[in-house]
């Protein structure tokens, strides 16, 4: 994907990747150049369906921001249950450039999956919006990766994840500042909702600070939906399913903003499913 | 004419409550309590402080954190004493909390047309139901755009209680619990709810149950029978007169006469 100097995309542009073959692997790759002034919004979209088999998915992707440009990667990930996931995204990123990455992860088996990006010019930023849903049986080890290299550069990385049925989620982020990042600003936020007392989440953060004017700062909180919520709810008409899945997709509702209506309507769609049955 | 003859036969109360004993696991809290409220009254629940009136509130909406160890809850004909909350909010009871609680990314609009088109006999058109929710906003003074905050979020104690009478205007329940909803509201806020709990009585014909301390929200209803619980057991019940005669004496005589008859 090639984007001319000073184009700007007035739509975002769609792929979709599904795995169709029993046993397979996919290795796809995908390379977008965003020229200086040039302006994309891309979507990826994958599922596959189930089969007895299990399917490995290593995909790479390579993105170039170049200056004064503007990349919006979104990623809706909804991979069988039996999927191993590993993929590999990589940003550089120049001067007065802006990166931001949407990543909703509902399926696989098994995710290792950190969107890396390099901010190599000044004034740069980083935004990240990411949240991960773990089921029965699910590992999903995702978070994010930036460094901040040029002076003035900034990140903000806000990450959800849920957990139910025995899932496990890991946040992992890494944000490393250079020696050469002047004033460089970093701040990390996960929140963890945890469905009930067999999954689990850990948060794992880490930082590296090569400069002093830098701030980094990192929260993290993790909770649980209340019974008085439950009970406010159902008081109102709603089942327990049906509240449980207000409560989680409201938890949701920082990222299904950040996505077009049809996929933010897929991924409540997408929790729903996720969320059915799952009283208790 | 058969259906009113059958259910008369059985009980002319919208909500009958007998020989109803329930408690936390391991705190018996409410104690043989039998209380009736006929459709369209207007009844007061009275009682110092941890008498446990909010539990009884509570336990009549199906709050799973209290069991009901004997005893039973009829509404509208039918024993919901098993039924969970959301099955008996279906039914027509509805309970406005005390503290309402906050639901992050819930849009409160989106809220109020979810669990009004749940209900068959409220299911509306979109243009319609913006409608109506406008009149009663501007009904309670509810600015417009509360509405697409998220559910409670960040809401004051008074915005919190205005959107509890909105959701009652709405869901046109046959009972409403009004769960100590005066209290800690400034007095244009009061006025506003007052506002509300009339229009509830007028355009539903709905029946109230109203949990207070306050008398002055009760100035503006008109009061049908007054309740008073004392440590979980309910020690009188009267007209609404019963309400002034507590205002001017408080709660001390019925303390008395429960700790006598536990004596006797």
């Amino acid at each position: 994907m090639y984007v001319p100097e000073g184009v700007t995309l007035p739509y975002p542009l769609q792929s979709y990747f599904r795995l169709n073959a029993q046993g397979a692997g996919q290795f796809e790759h995908t390379l977008i150049i965003v020229e200086p002034g040039a302006d994309l919004h891309f979507i990826e979209g994958c599922s596959a369906p189930k089969y007895y088999e299990a399917n490995l998915h290593a995909g790479a992707v390579e993105l170039f921001v170049k200056d004064h440009a503007k990349l919006r990667y979104s990623t809706i990930e909804n991979w069988s249950k039996n999927m191993f996931n590993l993929n590999t995204k990589r940003a550089t990123v120049g001067a007065d450039s802006i990166m931001e990455w949407v990543s909703g992860s509902f399926g696989s088996h098994v995710s290792y999956l950190y969107p890396t990006t390099y901010l190599q010019g000044a004034h740069s930023s980083c935004e990240f919006t990411g949240i991960t849903f773990a089921g029965a049986t699910q590992d999903l080890d995702t978070g994010c990766k930036v460094i901040l290299n040029g002076a003035d550069t900034t990140a903000s990385v806000d990450t959800k994840s849920i957990s139910k049925d025995g899932g496990i989620n890991t946040f992992r982020s890494s944000i490393i500042v250079g020696r050469h990042a002047d004033r460089a600003r970093a701040t990390v936020s996960c929140a963890s909702l945890m469905l009930d007392d067999i999954s689990r989440s850990d948060t794992i953060p880490a930082m590296d600070v090569r400069n002093g004017s830098a701030s980094v700062g990192h929260e993290a909180t993790i909770g649980r939906i209340s019974d008085d919520t439950i009970l406010y709810l159902m008081s109102r008409g709603c089942s327990e399913s049906e509240a449980r899945t207000m409560v989680v997709n409201g938890f949701a509702d920082p990222v299904s903003k950040e996505l077009p209506m049809e996929y933010a309507i897929e991924m409540n769609n997408l929790i729903k499913l996720e969320m059915e049955g799952a009283i208790g | 004419m058969r259906d009113m003859l059958e259910r008369g036969t059985m009980s002319d109360q919208l909500l009958t409550i007998s020989g109803l004993s329930a408690g936390t696991e391991d705190k018996p809290i409410l104690h043989d309590i039998s209380l009736s409220v006929g459709a369209g009254e207007t009844h007061v629940l009275m009682g110092p402080n941890g008498a446990g009136k909010s539990t009884l509130g509570h336990v009549i909406m199906g709050d799973p954190i209290y069991q009901v160890s004997s005893g039973s809850i009829t509404f509208d004909g039918a024993d919901v004493t098993e039924l969970g909350p959301d099955k008996r909010s279906l039914a027509g009871i509805f309970l406005s909390y005390q503290a309402p609680v906050e639901v992050p990314g819930v849009p409160l609009y989106s809220f109020l047309r979810t669990i009004c088109q749940m209900r068959p006999e409220l299911k509306t058109t979109a243009r319609k139901f913006r409608t109506r929710v406008g009149e009663i906003a501007e009904q309670l003074d509810i600015n417009q755009n509360f509405l697409t905050r998220e559910l409670n979020v960040g809401f004051s104690g008074g915005e919190k209680k205005k959107i509890e009478m909105m959701q009652l205007l709405l869901l046109r329940p046959k009972l409403a619990i009004l769960d100590e909803t005066d209290s800690g509201l400034d007095v244009d806020a009061l006025s506003i709810v007052s506002r509300g709990i009339e229009a509830y009585r007028q355009e539903c014909d709905g029946a109230l149950l109203m949990i207070t301390h306050n008398t002055r929200i009760l100035e503006r209803l008109t009061v049908d029978r007054t309740h008073v619980m004392v440590r979980g057991n309910l020690v009188a019940e009267g007209p609404a007169s019963l309400i002034d005669d507590i205002d001017a004496h408080g709660f001390a005589r019925f303390e008395e006469a429960l700790a006598q008859k536990a004596e006797a």
